[in-house]
């Protein structure tokens, strides 16, 4: 009877149920984005940074603009090869290139010798300094082509190769160069080891970290950081998380709120000649809850549903800049999170509701 | 002998002795008494003192961060990396302008092959390269006043800020680069700051004469340091506020 009630109301009014259920969705679908693309982009660059064959990444210590810190001297690649265990280092320089794009400077003679090197779809290696090596995801979404001039760090680079996505990065430039253009000449940003066996990575790490003069500098296990990914929320971006899952409350409170504030003013003499048949409030009260619940689980289904198709536009338009992920673990998360926002927002409507006069309800126009 | 020396640490009383001999230990314990008495005075009157020092200093602080109005000055920064013992030296100078009592915006630039220029200005700190023309801009956000007490310190900073800042500790007069100069060991206050940037101390020293900075050194967690060693200090200057630009043709990067 409840249930057969609720689904009539639902029909009732199509176009203001499909209005509602859209509504519940978008903070749904939001919710999913910023999660599937958290995750998603540390992943791929986990992914890009494994790819290579290293077992550990070290980067410098407590880097910070208020401290004027940054890059570490070149001289930290040699002294982490003297590391048990190590059979290779190679020091990169990352430079932000805009977006959460980043360009990888580097030695391609140590990149080969670490990784076996770029597979080149077009083009190849280096041939001068002011030469760039761009993935074909990079080349798709710039329109770029082998011989075409790309600026990037306002500078003018020739695309000398494009290689195949899923190595390291998607930007590479020849080391010195890129150190001498941002004002790093002799650093290096990053150091990537190769040890004799994985099987020693952890002892490795500890035996970094155990060094006095190391303890500050970040050892990472890339394979732990790779099930890390999946495990928990990357990227620091807790507090972005929460300000959008509080985005998704308020959303899914006010549509929920107003959407069963019009159905109520709407159906003022059903609910008059409900209660004179004897409905009881919680009878009533049941009914806009059922209603609310039914057009929230709609929403979280199409929120779900819509999260794919924002990742298809995403890997269509931006495939270089911006990687999304399905993580399915949110959804029950995002959709539970929305729900309850749309329940307590048909709360006080569906009370009001219940408690109306069945003799004034009748006379309403 | 142990056991006076250990009260007198404040460390736990241990007997480690079965055959005990209570006269002797009668006579060590009045001995002890005495000695604690006698450094329990010491101690007090040399923390009295300290505070009193300390005081004088935040108070002469506060009278020249009121009649700050600029500075100018060289400055060669020292950078040693504890994991591999070397040094790195760069050179350049810095402009500080104060735009309203109590805040400044400053302007350093560093010379030479990895040259940059750094402006701190409002809620922005901007970091200009020349090699590419880039200026790339950050949002210092709750790290504004961070900013102002920390990387250019002793420039205009009054002692209120200094101790509301840092904690207090060792402070000195000796020769710094040949300048009769007050010196201090400050610990950030913020655990937050020592978290993200891993600083430990800073050992600042400042001119008996007009208090400003001669030499600061940053320690950070793992050895790694950074000292700034100022030369030709002038103050008292009027900085005009465009001085302290960066170029505008320069492209810029938000992050």
């Amino acid at each position: 009877m409840t249930s057969r009630l609720v689904l009539e109301n639902l029909r009732h009014k199509p176009a203001r149920t499909l209005l509602s259920v859209l509504l519940i969705a978008v903070p749904v679908t939001l919710i999913l984005c910023l999660v599937g693309l958290s995750h998603g982009m540390l992943e791929d660059s986990v992914k890009r940074s494994r790819s290579i064959g290293a077992d550990i990444d070290v980067r410098p210590p407590g880097s910070t603009v208020l401290t004027l810190g940054g890059n570490m001297p070149e001289q930290v690649v040699t002294a982490l090869r003297q590391m048990p265990h190590v059979v290779y280092a190679m020091g990169v320089v990352n430079q932000s290139i805009g977006g959460f794009s980043v360009a990888t400077g580097l030695d391609l003679n140590q990149f080969k010798a670490m990784s076996g090197g770029f597979t080149y779809l077009h083009g190849g290696p280096f041939q001068g300094p002011d030469d760039v090596l761009i993935d074909d995801h990079y080349a798709e979404q710039a329109h770029k082509k082998v011989g075409d001039t790309v600026r990037i760090l306002n500078i003018d680079w020739r695309v000398c190769g494009i290689f195949e996505h899923g190595m390291l990065t998607r930007v590479a430039f020849p080391l010195d160069t890129l150190q001498k253009k941002t004002g790093n000449r002799g650093r290096v940003s990053q150091v990537y080891l190769k040890l004799d066996n994985p099987k020693n990575t952890e002892e490795v790490v500890r035996y970094i970290q155990n060094q006095p003069a190391w303890e500050d500098y970040s050892v990472v296990s890339l394979q732990d950081l790779l099930s890390q990914v999946s495990t928990s929320d990357p990227g620091g971006l807790h507090a972005f998380t929460g300000v959008v899952v509080g985005i998704g409350v308020v959303i899914g409170f006010l549509v929920a709120y107003l959407s069963m504030y019009m159905a109520i003013l709407q159906r003022t003499r059903e609910i008059g000649i409900l209660k004179s048949l004897g409905a009881s409030k919680g009878f009533i009260l049941g009914i806009i809850l059922a209603e609310a619940a039914a057009q929230g689980i709609g929403g979280c289904l199409l929120g779900i549903l819509l999260s794919f198709g924002a990742r298809w536009l995403i890997s269509f338009l931006v495939p270089a800049s911006l990687t999304m992920q399905i993580v399915e673990e949110w959804w029950p998360i995002a959709g539970g999170i929305v729900l309850v926002a749309t329940i307590f927002g048909a709360m006080y409507p569906g009370t009001n509701a219940a408690r109306q006069d069945p003799i004034e309800a009748l006379a309403y126009e | 002998m142990s056991n006076s020396h250990n009260w007198f640490a404040g460390g736990a009383v241990t007997h480690d002795r079965a055959d005990f001999d209570e006269t002797r230990h009668a006579g060590t314990s009045a001995g002890a008494a005495r000695k604690s008495a006698c450094a329990t005075i010491w101690l007090l009157v040399a923390f009295t003192a300290h505070a009193q020092q300390l005081d004088q200093l935040l108070r002469r602080l506060d009278q020249s961060a009121a009649s700050f109005t600029g500075a100018r000055a060289d400055v060669k920064v020292a950078t040693y990396t504890a994991s591999i013992h070397q040094t790195d030296t760069d050179s350049g100078s810095i402009l500080v302008r104060e735009i309203s009592p109590g805040k400044i915006e400053f302007r350093i630039d560093i010379a030479g092959d990895n040259a940059y220029a750094l402006l701190v200005r409002g809620s922005e700190i901007e970091y200009y390269h020349p090699q590419n023309n880039t200026i790339d801009v950050y949002e210092l956000g709750k790290y504004r006043n961070t900013a102002q007490t920390l990387m250019a310190l002793g420039f205009g900073t009054s002692g209120r800020d200094l101790k509301a800042n840092y904690s207090i500790a060792n402070l000195r007069r000796e020769t710094v680069d040949g300048q009769p100069s007050i010196s201090m060991d400050l610990t950030p206050k913020s655990a937050d700051l020592m978290e993200k940037t891993h600083l430990q101390k800073v050992e600042v020293s400042l001119a008996e004469s007009n208090l400003l900075p001669v030499r600061e050194k940053f320690s950070f967690k793992g050895g790694d340091t950074r000292t700034a060693d100022y030369s030709k200090v002038q103050t008292g200057v009027k900085i005009p506020s465009s001085t302290l630009d960066l170029p505008k043709n320069a492209k810029k990067n938000k992050h």
